[in-house]
Parts: structure tokens; C-alpha cells; sequence
């Protein structure tokens, strides 16, 4: 919220500086962002008179003006069309700075010209103006423009929190600061109304929902005169808060608002058929709004209605029927008190705010009301006249002043510090809230205007708030001396992290929504999660795989001239029946090896990306618990791809392989990356606690072997046959050296060759003991898979 | 020939051999089965019986003479060759290493994990979420109601199926609370998101939420770990300031500056000239937040905090672009 110094000093007695009383502010829970002068050091600009307005000799557009400061007559060529004589204006002597021009002496067409009638946008004061300022006709000829527009003042930008509906006001802060000072409010709240004559309220308001408008006053005023303009001075209180002005009924409404935090509206009584009613839209009903969008309501929106229909959205907006003029002599002005929750509601469900709903949707004090409509009539009736009938009001149950017990043992136990009873009496005495004195604590009479302070820890929180949170001294807590570890369990997973750092890949984080189309190549079969209010296209929908953020990340690195990219990331994937489950997936493209003078130029292949996988698996103590069989996963290669699944348990873990052709293609990518996406629970379920078996002492021996079979032959099968079948337990590890298919090996055939790794735990084996082994491997192999023994 | 010539003569030869082979070949000449002194060594017997002794002694020492030089040559040359050896195998040991390159984790990443450590020293157990939520663990258990405007302080995504995006970690905190009985320590990283995307904000950001709650934690306990973390994380003593605030779920609240880490406080760009930068709300947990979980507010009590830790790594690593922590540019991801 934008204040102004000025409006603020009319409230409150300052006498810190300005920055000293921000920076209590903000260590007071109102964020004090920014003060900024409202305009730039304008010296040498003073209110003149212009005493003859003619035609330039040389120029139709121009004119040549004879302008009177009060002490000396200069002549001044002008352009704007409204430069006339009699009117008072803004005038530049020479040597003034405006922002961005000096004014000097110069020539126009001929003609000298000893200064500039300024534009109110030359001065700064406005983004966007036509023709000169003109100033009021009582404005003193002569006197310094910053002095008689004030303009040596301030702009405080306060952030307040949502619980801090009494502070966006002038009156809020000037509490706020008058707790900082120490002195008293200069204005108090005025009490009767000065209005109170005889002029009767000649309309009916039947008021259908008392809950959500408790509080309903208006009153008519009368002969308005149209043609009296919002003066200058307000005006410019309006724009230093930023709001534009527009006629003076409305003008004066947002004034109130801005300086007591009521937000008011004002009708045009002509525009008003019939009675007024405060009820629920019917379905269906339609309101054109003053920012002339027009709303299909439903039957949760409270409204203001005449016989024709509702002329206000209640206490968002109004509408353009029924809103006030420049021709408008006759007006109903309305100040009533809505329910925040029913503005929330209205705001989220239309989507429309304003700086009425703003205060609405926050709290307002409901003792305002009147206040505010006394002090609106004042405003209009003493600068434009008009007659003002009485107050109609609707008020419904008041609330009641609350009470609330503060307990110096519950605040001391809260904060961990002893705050001694004076100086929590001293917090209170300063925000102006009364308290008695109880044997445990105080009683604490909460004001109108405080409805955020509801239960004792706000008490705590307001004493804290004027103490200091920052006085507070930090004690270390008592040491808790356990582990928690029910809480453990599903913990990032950083081992792994690790092992495919030291393996070369690079971690990233990608935004877990993705681009639809460019998943939906990826899982086709699989519906993912939409977001209803996406940022972009590209961010739509919820991944359901890693490997959309993966080759999106590699994509962009392709095209930034990189040619070797390994990826990993760890995070969530989410699916529609709504499960979300952490993965871990890796991509590599491009050669295995960084390019460098003796390194192998070998690219990246399932079977690298195989080793990394059982790297990670060898992490949880599963290798031997995995079996890798054919992948369905219809983002890989057929034939190059595979499942992960346990051999026991029959879960699947993941699947690795490289990236269909069609996506090669289509993603329009060189080379073939290779992909791996692991189910981070599963895998952790599968974790094995390592057990350790004895070695042995006795020596091993290796025999080779090397077999022609049928080139579809698994060598998974070939690996678990013979170890399967060693009754005799002394074959170690089966390990493949060769495979080759080609010339001197016959069609549909391959040839591999293993060594068996043979030793007895308990003797050194004889040569006929480990010739008998390897006799049997043979007769096995033979016969189940359809081999030969090579020579 | 007399004995003395040889040997002259002999040394002499071993003197010229400059490599292995030659002295072998020097070797054989003189002490091999056909040398010259076993040749003459052979003659010994045409000598008279009484010079025999004498004759065979000189041979003797002569030979040993030339053996002990030719073993001290072999020495000398076998200390050449390693040389020389050595001096083949010379490698350019500036050129690149070999292997595999070592990957890279990511910046944001190593800084959960350095928070995580010193948060686990504290004695605070980690915990996790779900990033999908519904209404009443990101808002409602958190004195959120519907239609509040401090809603509109977080811009949420939605989803199709009535749920939404986490705006923050709080929920973990109630569905930790909702398993777990008092005390508690936790913290809670995660990924979090807001509807919104411009210099200063990605529409996807990290935080870390903690909780402690016990019989007697109090708003002093709260400073003390929160400067404790500070200090720990950024190596040094830090200047902290707690201001008042206010979040729906604590009270009292405060927001926490640090002193700027780029001008140590003198006032620069990056604190917007006022020497403190904001990095983490906190407060004591608002007793509605308590009791939505069944904990009586009378028995126990405790403080939470939450920190934005895109912004820590900023700060830690002179990161000056927000976005580039999901670009995932490899450049950018090599820097740490």
C-alpha cells in the first residue's frame, strides 16, 4: 500500500526521521519497501497568472503569452491549446530542471521565450496529460509550486500481511505509528452526524442477508453541482496513492477509503429505479460492471439491486448502471460493512478485485461506517453543495467487544524469555488497547478495529511484535536424544546419486510438468495428469517419466554444441490413479569416454548403460537379485532394451535401452541415446543386508571353453544352468570373454567363450577332479542348448 | 707374455666396453672356457714344478682382478641402460588424464545435502511428501480456510483431479504430525510449486520446512537454531534480524534476514540497498495447526521454519540467474 508522509502527519505527531520510524515498522510486521520522494526537487516553478494569450506571428499552433509571477510580467510562447488569459499555471523560470529538461532562454519562430507553462506530465506529476496545468483560481500568484502543491513529501510502499486489514489506511498506519511515538491520534473519531436535518431518505432497502451484510447505512444528497471539479489538493492525495480521479463523488468515496479504510460507493440517484435491495443474484443474472466487463452471476453473489436488476457487485464494484456521472447532480451514497468471506468467495469465484474487495476480503471495522459516510457528505457538500438527507441505516447485531485473558506463565513459556509484567502492560498502553489487571495476567479488551486478535497467542505475538522479536535471546533447546527412525526411512537417495556422479553423469532438475506432446511419444499408452492453470503448453502436464525432462534437458544441450551428454535425475513421477513414485533415470548420448589424445571413441551402448544400472544395483547389494528380460516399453528399442525384474519377487525395478528409432528420428537426434528409469521404493525394498561367506584358502583354477549354438541362446540361461547345476559347489563364477558371429562361424550360429572359475573350500582340486567338472559343463551345455565344443 | 700385460690390457678393454654386449663378449675373452687366461692357465703344467704354485696364484688374482672390473663395468653399464631405459619411457605428464570424465551433481542438490548434515547434527530426522496434495494438507490443517486471502500470497497450480501442486512443505509437517506423537524434530526438502514465472521466480522452487515440537520449545530455542544453521551453513558468523510477520500457521510469526552476503550490510543491488536479505519465515505453530493434528496446544508447543534454498545456493555460489538452476545448461552444471 502507497501512503503519503503528509497524509500520514496529519494523523499522528512525528518527530523521528522518517527512515527511523520504516525501519520500526518494519521490524514491526509492516514491511516498509520502499520511501519515495513523490517529486523530484521542482525549484524555480511558481504558481503565475497569464495575463494576455495571442496568436504567434509565425506560427498558427502557438501562442505568445505575457504570464505574471506576481513580481515581474515575462513572455512566454506556448503551444498548448488551452493557454488562455486569466487562468493560473504552472511556470517555469528560467534555470529550472524539470526531470529530463533545463529551461533556458530561447527563440520560438522569431518570438523570445523566457520560460515554460508546464504540462501537469512535464512536471512529473503524471504519466499522461493534455495541454497546460491549470491551477485553481484561489491558487496564490507567486508562491514556490512544491510548496503549494506540497510536493516536498513522501511515498511510503508498506507490504501488509493478509491479517492487517486495519492497517491499509492512513488511520492504521497512523496507529501504528502513533505506538511507535508514543503520543495520541491528533484526529479522534468524530462523534453525531453534522447532517442530521430533516431532509428524509425517500427510498426503501430491504437487506436479505444480515449475516453477510451486517451493516448497511446510505443517504441521498441532493444538488450537487456537477460542474465543480475535484479539487487540486485532492487530487493529488489520490494520485500519490495511486488511484485516478474521476468525478467528485467518486473521488471523495476512494479519499474516505484511503484514509479510514472504508470503502464506499456512490449511485447516481436518477439511475436508480424503484427500491434498493441487498440480496443474492438470481441464477443466471447479468451485471455490467464499471470496468465494463460483464458478469453471468449465480446465486452465492450478494448484490445491490434496484427494481431492474443489480446495480453493484456488493463490495467488489459497481455497475455501470447506476454509476455517477460528470452530469450527475443527485447521488446515494452507500457505506456498509460486508462479511470477508463472502468478498473472498466472490473474488476467487469472478476473478475480480478491486481496492474495495481488498479491504473487504481483509476485515474492515465495522465501527467505520458512519464515520466514513459523515465524513464523505462533509467532503462533498463543503466543496460542491448539495442537500443531505438522514442516514438510512440497517445495522444488525453489533458484535461485542472481546476479551481475551493474556497469562504472563503461558507467554513466557511461548517465548522462552521473561518479559516483565510492566513492560507487556507498557506494549499494550502503546498500541492504545485497554487491559485490567488478573491474577494471572492481564485482561486484554481487544478494539473494533483489531478482529485479527482472536486467541491468546495473538496477545503473545502484539507483545512480541512491540518488544522485538529481534530482543528475544536465542538459548540453545534441550538436546532429544533419539533417532527417530521410523521417520528415516524414505530419505533421499544419495548413495546412488553418488555412484552415477563418479560414473560421469551430470544431475539435473527439471520441471516435473512437461510438454504433453513430447510425453505422449514417450508413454503413449499412459494418460497423464493436466494442470488446469499451466504456465505455457511446454508445462501442461504432470511427467509421468523422467526421460521427458531428461531428453528435453538434452536437446537444449545439443543445441548449445554439445555432442557428449550424460544426465541423471532423481525425483517424482506422477500418475493418474494417483500414486507418485520417485525414480531414477540417466541418459547418455554420444561417446562413453570424454574426447581426449588416447581415449577410445567408442559411443555410448546399451551394454554401457547396463554396467551403470548393475553399478547402482551393486549399491543396494542386488545384482544376483535382478534378471534382465525383454522391455515392452514402447519409448525403446525392440530389441535393444530390457525389464528389470526380480527374480523372486517378480517386481519390476525399471527398464534400460536404447531410444526407439522413430523418436531418434522424430526428436531429430544424430545418435541414439541411451536410457535408464529405476523405481527408487522398489529398488529400496529389494536392498539386501550383505552377509559375508568364508574364502577360500585353496587355489583356483580356470579352464576356457568355447561353444558354437544357436544365436538366440540367452547367455543369462547359459550362466545359470551351469551354476545351477554344480552339485558339487566348487564352480565360482561362470564369466564370458568372447562372442562372435561372423565369418568361419555358420549362419544362425554364434560363438562364445567362458571360463569357469573352479575351487574346492576345503582342498586343492586334482587335475582328473576339475577335468570331470568341466565334462559335465560340457555334456550340459550340449544338450540343453543345443552347442558344440569348439576346438 | 707377461701376466702383467694382459691384465693392463685387459682393463683397458673393459674401460672401452659402452654396452652389455661388448663387455660380455670382453668377459668371454679373457675368463670364458676358451679365454685366454684359462688358455693359459692350461700351460701351467709346462712351467717347472717349483714356479707352479706361484704361477697358478698370479693367474688366480689376475683373474679375479678382471672378474671384480668387469662386474664393477657391469654395474656402471646396467645403471646407463636404466637410464636410458627411463628416459624412453618419458611421458608428457601434462597431457589429460584417461577414463571416464567424473560427472557432476547439481548445485541445488548439494546444498539439500549440506543443509540435510547440518540439520541431522541438530538432531532433526528428514522426511518427505508427496508434491501432489489436496486442499487440506497444503491449506485447510494449516489455518488456511478457503477463499483467505493469504491464499492469494501463494498462486496455486491445480490439477485435474481437485487436487494441487504443494505451495510449500508445510503439508509434510502435518502428515508427519499426523503419524508421529510429540517430540519431533524434522525437517522436510522438497520440490514446491507457484503459478508464476518471471526473472525472480520459477514456477517450480525447493524449500526446506522444519519442525520441532516438544513440552517446552520455545521462540528463544528457535533463534538459537536458526542462527546455529546460518552460521553453519554459510562457514561464518552471520548477522541474523527476526522481524515480526505473520503466516496462518504460527503465531507468533517473524520473518528472518540475514545481513547481505554480497556488501557485508554497506548496502548493494542485491538487497535492494538495505543491507539485509530476507531468507526464512518462522514462528511458533499456531495452536488450530495443533489441534487439526489431535496435539493439545496446552501440553505441547513448538516452532517451525521454512526457507526458500534456490535462494541459499544463490547466495552461496554467486549464482546471479534463478533460472539457470533448470536449464540444466552441462556449462553451468560443470561449475560445481
Amino acid at each position: 500500500m502507497k501512503i503519503s508522509e503528509k497524509w500520514l502527519r496529519s494523523f499522528v505527531k512525528i518527530d523521528r526521521p522518517i527512515q527511523e520510524i520504516a525501519e520500526i515498522l518494519t521490524m514491526r510486521g509492516l514491511e516498509v519497501e520502499e520511501i519515495a520522494p513523490v517529486s523530484s526537487a521542482l525549484n524555480n516553478i511558481v504558481v503565475a497568472e497569464i495575463l494576455s494569450a495571442e496568436q504567434h506571428p509565425n506560427a498558427d499552433r502557438l501562442r505568445v503569452c505575457q504570464v505574471n509571477d506576481g513580481a515581474e510580467t515575462f513572455t512566454i510562447v506556448c503551444g498548448a491549446p488551452n493557454a488562455r488569459a486569466g487562468i493560473k499555471v504552472a511556470l517555469a523560470k528560467i534555470g529550472a530542471i524539470l526531470p529530463g529538461v533545463t529551461i533556458k532562454k530561447s527563440k520560438i519562430r522569431d518570438v523570445e521565450s523566457h520560460g515554460m507553462l508546464c504540462s501537469v506530465s512535464e512536471l512529473g506529476l503524471a504519466e499522461k496529460s493534455e495541454g497546460i496545468m491549470e491551477l485553481p483560481e484561489d491558487a496564490p500568484v507567486g508562491t514556490a509550486l512544491m510548496e503549494y502543491l506540497e510536493l516536498d513529501d513522501n511515498i511510503l510502499d508498506i507490504s501488509i500481511t493478509p491479517n492487517r486489514g486495519d492497517c491499509v489506511s492512513v488511520l492504521g498506519i497512523a496507529r501504528e505509528v502513533a505506538a511507535i511515538e508514543g503520543g495520541a491520534l491528533l484526529r479522534g473519531r468524530p462523534t453525531g452526524s453534522h447532517y442530521a436535518n430533516n431532509e428524509v431518505f425517500a427510498l426503501q432497502i430491504k437487506n436479505h442477508d444480515p449475516v453477510a451484510c451486517p451493516i448497511y447505512l446510505a443517504r441521498i444528497i441532493r444538488d450537487i453541482n456537477p460542474k465543480i471539479a475535484t479539487p487540486i489538493w485532492l487530487k493529488e492525495k489520490l494520485r500519490r496513492s495511486g488511484i485516478r480521479s474521476i468525478t467528485l463523488p467518486v473521488d471523495v468515496t476512494n479519499y474516505v477509503m484511503l484514509e479510514l479504510g472504508q470503502p464506499m460507493h456512490a449511485f447516481d440517484l436518477q439511475h436508480i429505479i424503484g427500491d434498493l435491495e441487498i440480496r443474492y443474484a438470481r441464477l443466471d443474472e447479468r451485471v455490467t460492471l464499471l470496468n465494463e466487463t460483464s458478469v453471468a452471476l449465480d446465486d452465492s453473489a450478494l448484490v445491490i439491486a434496484d427494481e431492474q436488476g443489480p446495480v453493484a457487485l456488493a463490495g467488489i464494484m459497481g455497475g455501470l448502471r447506476g454509476a455517477v456521472s460528470v452530469n450527475t447532480c443527485d447521488i446515494i451514497l452507500e457505506c456498509a460493512h460486508f462479511s470477508p468471506e463472502l468478498i473472498g468467495n466472490t473474488v476467487r469465484q469472478y476473478n475480480l478485485h478491486s481496492d474495495s474487495s481488498y479491504r473487504f476480503e481483509r476485515g474492515v471495522d465495522p465501527e467505520l461506517p458512519l464515520r466514513a459516510m459523515e465524513l464523505a457528505t462533509q467532503m462533498i457538500v463543503d466543496i460542491a453543495g448539495g442537500v443531505a438527507s438522514v442516514v438510512k441505516d440497517l445495522v444488525t447485531n453489533h458484535s461485542v467487544q472481546s476479551t481475551i485473558l493474556l497469562r504472563f506463565s503461558k507467554l513466557e513459556k511461548v517465548i522462552g524469555a521473561v518479559i516483565s509484567p510492566s513492560a507487556i502492560k507498557n506494549c499494550f498502553s502503546a498500541l492504545a488497547m485497554h487491559y485490567v489487571e488478573v491474577p494471572e495476567g492481564l485482561m486484554v479488551t481487544v478494539p473494533s478495529y483489531r478482529f485479527d486478535l482472536k486467541i491468546e497467542e495473538d496477545l503473545i505475538e502484539e507483545v512480541l511484535r512491540i518488544h522485538g522479536c529481534d530482543a528475544v535471546e536465542a538459548i540453545a533447546p534441550s538436546p532429544l536424544l533419539s533417532l527417530q527412525s521410523s521417520l528415516t526411512s524414505m530419505v533421499n537417495i544419495d548413495s546412488e546419486r553418488l555412484v552415477l556422479k563418479t560414473l560421469g553423469y551430470d544431475e539435473i532438475i527439471s520441471y516435473s510438468f512437461v510438454d504433453e506432446k513430447l510425453q505422449a511419444q514417450l508413454v503413449p499408452n499412459q494418460k497423464a495428469i493436466k494442470l488446469l492453470n499451466p504456465i505455457s503448453q511446454d508445462m501442461s502436464v504432470m511427467r509421468t517419466t523422467l526421460w521427458t525432462g531428461l531428453l528435453t534437458t538434452l536437446l537444449y544441450n545439443l543445441r548449445r554444441q554439445q555432442s557428449r551428454v550424460h544426465l541423471f535425475e532423481q525425483g517424482l513421477c506422477f500418475f493418474e490413479d494417483g500414486s507418485q513414485l520417485k525414480k531414477l533415470s540417466g541418459l547418455i548420448y554420444g561417446s562413453v569416454y570424454p574426447e581426449t589424445w588416447d581415449s577410445s571413441k567408442e559411443i555410448g551402448q546399451f551394454f554401457n548403460v547396463k554396467n551403470d544400472v548393475i553399478a547402482l544395483l551393486a549399491e543396494n547389494g542386488v545384482v544376483d537379485s535382478y534378471e534382465f528380460m525383454r522391455s515392452k516399453n514402447p519409448a525403446l528399442h525392440p530389441t535393444q532394451s530390457a525389464q528389470l525384474v526380480h527374480k523372486q519377487t517378480r517386481s519390476v525395478l525399471g527398464d534400460i535401452g536404447v531410444l526407439h528409432p522413430q523418436l531418434v528420428q522424430s526428436l531429430d537426434l544424430p545418435m541414439s541415446p541411451v536410457l535408464f528409469e529405476l523405481d527408487v521404493q522398489v529398488l529400496r525394498q529389494a536392498r539386501i543386508c550383505r552377509e559375508f561367506s568364508p574364502l577360500s584358502k585353496f587355489p583356483e583354477v580356470r579352464r576356457d571353453l568355447s561353444f558354437l549354438m544357436p544365436t538366440d541362446v540367452p547367455y543369462a540361461d547359459i550362466h545359470g544352468e551351469i551354476l545351477n547345476s554344480d552339485k558339487s559347489d566348487r564352480i565360482r563364477r561362470v564369466t564370458i570373454f568372447d562372442v562372435y558371429q561372423g565369418k568361419g562361424v555358420p549362419e544362425g550360429q554364434k560363438s562364445i567363450a567362458i571360463a569357469l572359475i573352479i575351487q574346492d573350500s576345503l582342498k586343492t582340486l586334482m587335475d582328473d577332479e576339475v577335468a570331470t567338472l568341466v565334462k559335465e559343463v560340457i555334456d550340459l551345455v550340449e544338450s540343453k542348448f543345443k552347442a558344440t565344443l569348439r576346438d | 707374455m707377461s701376466l702383467d700385460i694382459i691384465l693392463k690390457r685387459a682393463l683397458v678393454e673393459i674401460e672401452n666396453c659402452t654396452n652389455l654386449a661388448t663387455l660380455d663378449e670382453c668377459r668371454v675373452r679373457y675368463l670364458g672356457k676358451k679365454g685366454e687366461l684359462t688358455e693359459l692357465a692350461k700351460t701351467i703344467n709346462q712351467a717347472p714344478v717349483e714356479d707352479r704354485p706361484r704361477i697358478g696364484q698370479q693367474i688366480n688374482q689376475i683373474k679375479d682382478s678382471i672378474h671384480n672390473e668387469i662386474e664393477k663395468r657391469l654395474q656402471q653399464l646396467q645403471l646407463i641402460e636404466i637410464e636410458k631405459q627411463l628416459a624412453r619411457d618419458a611421458l608428457d605428464i601434462t597431457l589429460p588424464g584417461r577414463g571416464q570424465a567424473h560427472g557432476h551433481l547439481h548445485p541445488i542438490a548439494i546444498t539439500r545435502q549440506r543443509i540435510e548434515s547440518i540439520f541431522k547434527t541438530l538432531g532433526f530426522a528428514v522426511v518427505e511428501g508427496p508434491e501432489i496434495e489436496d486442499d487440506y494438507h497444503n491449506f485447510g490443517a494449516l489455518n488456511i480456510p478457503k477463499n483467505h486471502p493469504a491464499r492469494a500470497m501463494q498462486d496455486t497450480f491445480y490439477c485435474e483431479n481437485n487436487k494441487l501442486l504443494r505451495t510449500h512443505m508445510s503439508p509434510v509437517q502435518i502428515r508427519t504430525m499426523e503419524m508421529q506423537r510429540p517430540p519431533l524434530r524434522i525437517i522436510a526438502p522438497g520440490r514446491v510449486y507457484r503459478c508464476e514465472s518471471d526473472l525472480t521466480h520459477t514456477p517450480m522452487f525447493h524449500q526446506i520446512e522444519g519442525l520441532c515440537v516438544d513440552k517446552e520449545v520455545t521462540f528463544a530455542n528457535m533463534k538459537f537454531v536458526m542462527q546455529e544453521f546460518l552460521n553453519a551453513f554459510f562457514e561464518k558468523e552471520i548477522p541474523v534480524r527476526l522481524r515480526s510477520s505473520h503466516f496462518p500457521f504460527t503465531e507468533p510469526s517473524a520473518e528472518l534476514d540475514i545481513q547481505c552476503t554480497q556488501c557485508s550490510g554497506k548496502g548493494c543491488r542485491i538487497c535492494s540497498n538495505t543491507g539485509w536479505l530476507e531468507v526464512m519465515g518462522c514462528g511458533m505453530v499456531h495452536p488450530n495447526v495443533l489441534k487439526a493434528v489431535n496435539i493439545d496446544p496446552e501440553e505441547h508447543q513448538g516452532f517451525a521454519f521454512g526457507l526458500g534454498y534456490d535462494r541459499l545456493t544463490m547466495l552461496y555460489y554467486n549464482v546471479n540467474d534463478l533460472r539457470a538452476f533448470f536449464e540444466n545448461d552441462i556449462k553451468f552444471l560443470h561449475q560445481f
